[in-house]
Formats: C-alpha cells, sequence, structure tokens
C-alpha cells in the first residue's frame, strides 16, 4: 500500500488535497458565522436580555405595576435612561441607564471590577469600549451632564452590555468609541428626582412587537406610554442581526459549491485511480486474493486519504479563516468575546466527503472484481465512438489532427470532459461572482455618494433651533434645509421603518430613478422608493400609511410616483405636502442642512456635522469585511480551480500516455503534443468560462436579493471584471498546461511501447 | 550496394543502482540499403534495444551509429525528433494506433510531420485495406490494425522500416501476410527493412540475418536466395 502511495501520489495527493479544501473551505466561511450566531445568543442568553422594551414620557408606578402583572411577563426592570455628556475633550455622548434596584434583565457583561450593587450609591459601570478609548479604569471618577443636573461617581466596574452590541455617534456611519458610550447605575446613587422613562420586559415566551402590543393597549390604553419595542426591532441588535445574515448569505452559496467541485472531482479521481489498477487486481485475483480483501485493501484508501483531509479541514478552517474577519467586526460590533464555532453541518460535510469516497472506491472496486480474472488482466477493450454528426459534415475536413483528437478524446472521455468543464465553471463562477460583487459594491457608492449625494457636510440640527439661527447657518454656508425623519409604513398588514425626506428639488440631495437618470419629483406629490414599494408590495396610486417615530398619529397619503436609491429607502415629499398631508400634527421645520461647503465652524443650534468624507470613510469600512470576504473566496477559487484542472490534467495525461508515446516515436515534437494538450484544456476552460456569465449574474441575484430591505443593490459587472476572470481563468489553465510539458519530454518512448497496457 | 546503416562498438548500460546490464556490449554491424533485413535471438538479447537505439527512442552509452553518414548518437532531442519523423517508420507489436482517430486519419497523421503529400485512401489501398478508411482501430481486427500500423510508416516514404515482433500478435496465416506486405515494400520501394523477432522461421526469407545472444552478434549470414514469405513453412 505505501508504494502505491508512492506511485501515484499526485492523485492521492490531490484526493486528500480536495478533501481538505472542501472541508476547509466550508468550516471556515461557515465558522466565522456560526461562530457569531453561537456568540451573541450565548450572550443574549447568559445576560438574560430582555425581551421588549417600553419607552414612555413618565412611567408611573401604577402602570408599571399594571405591566408587571400581565400574563405573559416574567418580570420587568423600570430604568430612567438619559443622554448625557462626559466631562472630556470633545463632549463624547454617554447613554446613562438608572436602574430601579437590582439588575435582572439586560444585565451587563462585566469585564472587571465589582458586580453592579444595587446600594451602591458613590458607583457607576462603564463600557469597555469607552474605558479603552479614554484610558478609564476601575477607581477613576467620571462627571455626566444632562437637563443642567450633574452626576459623579466612581467607576467600580467595566462591562459589555447586550443591549449595545451596535451603538454609534449620532450622524455617524462607524462608532468611535472615543465619543460614544454608555454607563449604567443605581437609582440610589441619583440625587435628582428620578423619572423613569424605559421599562425592560423579560416574558415567558418572545414578546411579539404586534401581539404584545395589542396586549399593552388592552391592559393600558394608548396613552400610558409612548412605544414598545421587541428585541427583533432593537435597532442594535437587529444591525448585528442584519450583518450576520449578510455573512450567511455568502457563507451558506459559496462554501456549498466548494463542496460540491471537491466532491465531484474527489470522486472522479478516486474511481480513476481504481479503474488504473485493473491489471493489478486482475493479477491479485488470479494470484488467489479473495474478492473481499482486495475490496478491503482499496477501500482503505479512500478512506484514509479522505478522512485525514477532511479532519484536517475540520479542526484548522474554522481556527483560521473566522479570525481574518473579528478585527473589522469588532471596530463595529461590541461583543465580550469573538469566537467561531463548529455546526453541525460540519460534520456532515466532512463526513459526506469520507462516505463518498469511500463508497465510490467500492463500487470501482466491485465492479473490476466481479469481473472474471481472466478478463480483468486484460486491460478494457477501448469504448467504440461512431463518427457523429460533426464527422460527417464537411468542416470536419477541415479540421487538423489536433482539433480531431481532441474532439473525439472528449467524446470518449465524457465524464473527465464533463468535470474539466465543471471545475473551469466553478472557478470563474467564483472569480467572477466575487468580483462582481465588489463592482456591485463600488457600484452603489458612486450612485449614492457621487450622484445622489452632492453635499460636502450635512449639519443636523437641534430641535429647538430658532429661525434667526437657522437662516444664519443657511446663509453663511449657503446650504439647504430639509428634513429627515425615521418613519413607520403600513400597508395591507405590512409594516417597514423607513427614512422620510422632505425637501423641495434639491442640487445637493438629488433624486434618481431605477436606471440612475436624475428626475424631478412633483411638489405636490409622495414619492416612495422602489424597493419600498416593492418589499410592501404596493403601486403608484395606492394608499400608504405612516407616522414620524415618536409621534403616534398615523397618515394616509397617496403615493403618485417613485424613485430609485441604494439604501434609506422610504418616502420624499415637499415640505407644503408634508403640512398638507401631516394636517395638525406635523408642521415642517429644518433639521438638516446640506451644503456643498466644508463646515468645521461649531454654529449654535447644530449638535453634529458629518462631512462626505466621514460618511464615505463609514462605508469604506463597512464594506471592509465584504471586500475580505472576496479575497478569502476568490483565493479558495483559484487553489481550488489549480488543484481541479491539474487533477484533471494528469487523470487524462496518464491515460494517454502511451498515445503520447506513439506520437513521439512517429516524429511529434514535444511542442505539438504540448498544443494537443493546451488545445484541449483551452476548449473545456473556454466552455466552462460561457457557461459562468450567466452564471455568476443568477449567484449575484440570489446573493444581492438577501441584503434586506433596506437595500437595493442593483448587480453589475464591469467589463474589466469579466477581462481579469478571463485572464485568471485562462492564465490557470495555462499554468497548469506547462506543468504537464515536463512531463511530456519526460515520456519515455522505451517504456510505453514495450506493454499493451 | 551501400551502407546505410553501420553500428559501431555500440554499448547500451542500463544502470540500477550498484547493478549494470549490459543490453548491448561492443557491438558493430551493418546494413545497406534497401536490404530485408533480420534480426534473430531469444528474449532479452538485446534485439529491442538495438532497434529502439537504431530508431532514435533511445540514446547508446558509448559507439557510434551512423544511418546516411550522420551519427545519431551525437542528435540531440530536437535533431531526433526530426529524424524519426522523416527517416523512420515504426511498426510494433501492438499497432500503436490513435484511438482517436480513423484509420484513414492515422494515416493522413503524417502530414503533419512530414512535406510528403499523403494520400490516405491510396495508401490503405496498397496495403489492401480499401473500404475500411472510416473504422476506427477498435472496429478492426488485429492484422487490419498492423495493416494501418504499416500503411502509417509508409505514408512518410521513410528511408527504413524498424518493425519490432510485428507479428507477436497475430496468427500465423494473418502473419505470412503482414511480412509478405514489408518485403514486397522493401523491394519495390527499395526501402530499408529491419524486423526484430525471436521467430526463427523468418531466418530464410531475409537478405541478411543477424543472431545476437547476450548483446553481442552470434552470427550474421548474407541468403543469395532469400524465399519469398510466402514459401516459408509456418
Amino acid at each position: 500500500m505505501l508504494r502505491d502511495f508512492k506511485d501515484h501520489k499526485a492523485q492521492f495527493l490531490s484526493i486528500f488535497l480536495m478533501a481538505l479544501i472542501g472541508v476547509f473551505a466550508f468550516t471556515g466561511i461557515s465558522g466565522e458565522v456560526v461562530g457569531m450566531v453561537e456568540v451573541s445568543s450565548s450572550y443574549y442568553e447568559d445576560t438574560n436580555l430582555a425581551d421588549g422594551w417600553i419607552y414612555g414620557e413618565e412611567i408611573a408606578d401604577d402602570v408599571f405595576s399594571d405591566i408587571k402583572s400581565m400574563d405573559e411577563i416574567k418580570d420587568a426592570q423600570r430604568e430612567m435612561v438619559v443622554s448625557t455628556v462626559a466631562n472630556y475633550s470633545s463632549d463624547p455622548d454617554i447613554t446613562l441607564h438608572i436602574v430601579e434596584g437590582k439588575q435582572n434583565i439586560s444585565k451587563f457583561y462585566l469585564f472587571k471590577g465589582q458586580d453592579f450593587n444595587p446600594n451602591d450609591e458613590e458607583g457607576i459601570w462603564i463600557d469597555k469600549r469607552f474605558a479603552d478609548g479614554r484610558n478609564l479604569d476601575i477607581g477613576d471618577k467620571i462627571t455626566l451632564k444632562f437637563d443642567g443636573k450633574k452626576v459623579s461617581k466612581t467607576v467600580r466596574g467595566i462591562m459589555y452590555s447586550p443591549e449595545y452590541v451596535y451603538y454609534i455617534q449620532e450622524g455617524s456611519l462607524l462608532p468611535d468609541f472615543s465619543q460614544v458610550g454608555f454607563a449604567y447605575m443605581p437609582s440610589k446613587g441619583a440625587d435628582f428626582d428620578i423619572v423613569y422613562n424605559t421599562i425592560a420586559l423579560d416574558g415567558y415566551e418572545e414578546l411579539d412587537e404586534k401581539d404584545f402590543k395589542s396586549a399593552l393597549e388592552e391592559k393600558l390604553g394608548q396613552k400610558a406610554y409612548v412605544q414598545y419595542v421587541d428585541r427583533d426591532n432593537n435597532v442594535g441588535i437587529k444591525t448585528l442581526q442584519d450583518e450576520i445574515s449578510q455573512h450567511q448569505m455568502f457563507s451558506g452559496i459559496f462554501p456549498a459549491i466548494f463542496v460540491l467541485v471537491s466532491l465531484l472531482t474527489l470522486v472522479t479521481t478516486m474511481s480513476r485511480v481504481i479503474s488504473a489498477q485493473r491489471m493489478q487486481i486482475g493479477t491479485l485475483k488470479a494470484m488467489g486474493y479473495s474478492n473481499k480483501s482486495i475490496v478491503l485493501h482499496y477501500l482503505s484508501y479512500g478512506f484514509v486519504l479522505s478522512l485525514t483531509g477532511s479532519v484536517i479541514g475540520l479542526i484548522i478552517g474554522p481556527l483560521t479563516i473566522p479570525y481574518l474577519f473579528y478585527p473589522t467586526m469588532s471596530s463595529t460590533y461590541s461583543l465580550p468575546r469573538w469566537g467561531p464555532s463548529w455546526d453541525i453541518s460540519f460534520f456532515i460535510v466532512a463526513g459526506l466527503m469520507v462516505v463518498s469516497s469511500v463508497l465510490i472506491s467500492y463500487i470501482s472496486v466491485k465492479g473490476i472484481s466481479d469481473e472474471n480474472p481472466a478478463e480483468t488482466i486484460r486491460p478494457k477493450a477501448p469504448k467504440l465512438v461512431s463518427s457523429g454528426l460533426i464527422e460527417r459534415t464537411k468542416i470536419w475536413k477541415r479540421f487538423s489532427f489536433n482539433e480531431r483528437w481532441n474532439y473525439r478524446d472528449a467524446k470518449r472521455n465524457k465524464t473527465r470532459a464533463i468535470m474539466s468543464v465543471f471545475g473551469v465553471f466553478a472557478c470563474a463562477l467564483l472569480v467572477m461572482s466575487a468580483f462582481g460583487m465588489v463592482d456591485s459594491i463600488n457600484d452603489v457608492e458612486d450612485w449614492q455618494y457621487n450622484q445622489i449625494y452632492n453635499f460636502n457636510s450635512k449639519l443636523i440640527l437641534e430641535e429647538n433651533i430658532t429661525d434667526s439661527q437657522l437662516d444664519h447657518i443657511l446663509d453663511e454656508t449657503g446650504g439647504e434645509g430639509i428634513r429627515e425623519e425615521a418613519i413607520e409604513l403600513k400597508y395591507k398588514g405590512i409594516k417597514k421603518t423607513g427614512t422620510l425626506t422632505v425637501m423641495n428639488d434639491s442640487e445637493y440631495y438629488k433624486v434618481t430613478d431605477a436606471n440612475r437618470n436624475y428626475i424631478s419629483l412633483d411638489p405636490k406629490g409622495v414619492a416612495i422608493s422602489d424597493k419600498m414599494a416593492e418589499v410592501l408590495g404596493l403601486k403608484v396610486g395606492d394608499k400608504v400609511r405612516w407616522h414620524v417615530a415618536g409621534n403616534p398619529k398615523w397618515i394616509d397619503s397617496e403615493i403618485t410616483e417613485t424613485y430609485s436609491i441604494p439604501f434609506g429607502q422610504g418616502l420624499i415629499m415637499s415640505p407644503k405636502t408634508f403640512d398638507k398631508e401631516g394636517g395638525d400634527d406635523y408642521n415642517y421645520s429644518s433639521n438638516v442642512v446640506l451644503t456643498k461647503e466644508n463646515v468645521s465652524k461649531n454654529y449654535t443650534g447644530v449638535s453634529s456635522i458629518t462631512t462626505s468624507e466621514d460618511i464615505r470613510k463609514g462605508w469604506n469600512t463597512m464594506t471592509e469585511a465584504l471586500d475580505l470576504m472576496v479575497s478569502v473566496l476568490t483565493t479558495f477559487a483559484i487553489v481550488l480551480a489549480v488543484v481541479v484542472l491539474y487533477n484533471l490534467g494528469l487523470l487524462s495525461f496518464t491515460e494517454i500516455q502511451r498515445e503520447l508515446a506513439t506520437l513521439k516515436v512517429l516524429g511529434f515534437n514535444s511542442k505539438s503534443l504540448r498544443r494537443l494538450l493546451l488545445t484541449q484544456n483551452l476548449w473545456f476552460s473556454t466552455i466552462g468560462f460561457i457557461l459562468a456569465i450567466p452564471g455568476a449574474y443568477i449567484l449575484m441575484a440570489i446573493m444581492m436579493g438577501s441584503t434586506g430591505d433596506e437595500y437595493c443593490f442593483p448587480i453589475n459587472i464591469y467589463l474589466w471584471n469579466f477581462v481579469a476572470s478571463f485572464l485568471i481563468t485562462f492564465g490557470l489553465s495555462v499554468l497548469v498546461n506547462l506543468a504537464f510539458s515536463r512531463k511530456i519530454k519526460k515520456v519515455n518512448m522505451v517504456e510505453s511501447l514495450k506493454s499493451n497496457e | 550496394m551501400s551502407t546505410m546503416i553501420e553500428f559501431e562498438n555500440v554499448s547500451r548500460i542500463y544502470k540500477s543502482g550498484d547493478h549494470e546490464l549490459k543490453a548491448l556490449d561492443n557491438l558493430s554491424l551493418k546494413i545497406d540499403k534497401g536490404e530485408f533485413v533480420v534480426i534473430l535471438g531469444p528474449s532479452g538479447a538485446g534485439k529491442s534495444t538495438l532497434l529502439n537505439l537504431l530508431g532514435g527512442l533511445d540514446s547508446a552509452t558509448s559507439g557510434k551509429i551512423i544511418v546516411d553518414g550522420q551519427n545519431i548518437v551525437d542528435f540531440d532531442d530536437d535533431e531526433l525528433t526530426k529524424y524519426r519523423a522523416k527517416s523512420v517508420g515504426f511498426i510494433f507489436q501492438f499497432y500503436n494506433l490513435i484511438p482517436n482517430l480513423t484509420a484513414k486519419e492515422n494515416v493522413e497523421l503524417m502530414k503533419d510531420i512530414t512535406d510528403v503529400d499523403v494520400n490516405g485512401d491510396e495508401i490503405l489501398e496498397s496495403v489492401g485495406l480499401t473500404g475500411h478508411g472510416n473504422q476506427f482501430p477498435a472496429q478492426l481486427s488485429g492484422g487490419e490494425q498492423q495493416r494501418v500500423s504499416i500503411a502509417r510508416a509508409l505514408a512518410k516514404e521513410p528511408a527504413m522500416l524498424l518493425c519490432d515482433e510485428p507479428t507477436g500478435a497475430l496468427d500465423s496465416n494473418t502473419g505470412v501476410l503482414i511480412l509478405s506486405l514489408l518485403q514486397n515494400k522493401c523491394h519495390e520501394k527499395d526501402t530499408t527493412v529491419v524486423i526484430v523477432t525471436h521467430n526463427s522461421k523468418l531466418a530464410d526469407a531475409a537478405d541478411k540475418l543477424i543472431r545476437i545472444k547476450n548483446g553481442k552478434i552470434e552470427s550474421v549470414t548474407v541468403n543469395e536466395n532469400p524465399l519469398d514469405v510466402n514459401l516459408i513453412e509456418w
């Protein structure tokens, strides 16, 4: 057996590699997602993350006890949550939770220091990321200011909170952890009147927003609270969940393709290695070995090779690939721990590799050993080919020997031909879609930030800004005032959150249609983004219900037109229409100023400024994980393609070695023999590549379609991407072919001609 | 008659580890142009090695092999390839046809390596295979395949035909047909034919009979009146 390994080391190595790469790619890429799911859900469970939150202006004791006594509620915890400013440079925003009594729901995850103590009047607990950002440690004093009040406490602990897996300073796309944070303190430590505005709920079951809201209304009536949000709709938790889903769409399809390709190659290689041993099997049988011992002998090949490959892949996959993603992920999200995890599916895939390779070995050996040994020791009769259609046409006469030979070779060895085409197809498909993702993302960036957004600074105004302050800002910056609101939309029972932009035709915020042409909206109408219309299932002429977050008054508006935008799906209307549609409940005032200027000056009435550069930076960080994924996939695709192509090349080389020797004896030089192999290689590559083009579109459509309701990402593959994919695919094809040119030179004419094998 | 092939003190030594095997040991011989030569000897005598060296498939360890005035031992790979393409027609025991090509295509294959204008149908007709041109090797009998192989070798009009046990895989009747075909071609076209075999019955048909044993010439016999192959008793 060891000698067999030596003789067929290339094939055996490739069986081993196929099992390894297939399992490695699958478990590596999936391990990242599975790990995140596992870490986040155990984090939520360990800290008893709230199932929902009730927000109100002031939650009175009787309301609180009413809620606590509801059948669905296991426990409830009252908090006063306020936005404060900490006493550090550039005024970082700290969200302060003042917890009534013990902390039983959404407990924080202590990193360092003491546990939460409801009786500690001087203590405060601050979040790890902010503590790192500002070099804070246990025992440090921190002062927070809000509404003219002041809280000065000593840091008792540094922690993470499950309610804050994702949080960000206002008006930014990327968190700056020295600028934003959160803190917890007990209610006993407050030297001012506490006004509770939040209740964290722990239900016996999930507190689904729709169902629980009606239960709440039944119990309390409308007035007692402002808003109820369940866990799935908590902004931070939802953002992380969306990120995970985005990774899932990659880890679903791509690794599955890897597994499929490696599985197929493994199976073909295994069966061919065994067919090549035909004579030996016959000889062993003729010498009196039993079928059983022969079958066992060959089964052990498939088993040992695929098992070692799979096991190694299973172990190192999740231990390497996921760690590439964690730095990027942790710059946006806050989890106490980042780590991969193993899913049952990993073991299934590894098992599949082993089982199929053992099974195929069994079938192949059994097929041979069931034959009469006298037949077996003779080579298998060559397959007959009849002259097909092409051979009868005139074109055939014009084919050179090279073309004829390759055509018939492919025809006689259909499995090998199909496998080669499939290998190239899969490689080109993966490379093309990976590049296509990058193209599409860049395309979207260009659309949103160059075409639609034409401002350099975005000034977020304070709610209480005076008209003269606003006029002053508009004057100085030459900007335009608009209003942006988070809204909830409803149509026929489907509810979605979105963005409302109230503005007239603006040169800083241009509106486009689906083909990226600029359009002008009717100032009297209400426009909906096409993706939002699609998600809600409505069309122009239908009436959509909407209300601004924080204002319970629902408005019905008739949709008059649509527009297209990559992200920030929702409605656009003019200030006049907003006032008209909104009636007494909504009055237009600007809360955002867009300007071409690069504003750095601090105006009164402006709460924050975002420059287009900040936005782009945030965008680039957001897409960093994606870029990384693309590199990982491309690398895998290339490695896979090399192994598949080399492997199939090797198989066909071994099979035609005798023919090559004959041709050499007849006087063909190595160059023309190399061309013979290259021709075949290029044919298969071309077919595979052409098939991959529509394949890539379909694959990307599936992936882009799963980006979520908030995004409208059209598929776009740039020309250079085709060229690059083409070059990579064919480059590999030629490269692999070059690897055989040395082998052609070494074909031993004398040896190959001696026997009939 | 002019000398076509000359071996001068040719040795071919195979080494594997410390073990040395002298397949040809300081062997010298001469073959004239247009001669029908039979090389006889038991298995392992070095017959095939001799033929392989002459055909440019293998290189001698020492000595000279002069073919048409050129020492092919000095040839590099490219020159050897050209030499095989132009001067040598090989006929193998197991035919070695290209299974992917029809009989005619196997013959016309030679267009790619010689300047000779190859007409597949004509050549196949000359070896008695009219009408089989569009069949694949697997559809032909052994004798038919060997005839295609001869047709292929003849197609490039080589100076010599080298045959390694050409009848080894054939029954005796078919064998006679093949040999007489070779003998006829030899005399018709003044092509040198070298046949390697262990079948001593061929001895009488040869113009020149060379017996070798243990890598050395045992005897060289020139037949003044070689028999027609068809008259040999099998």
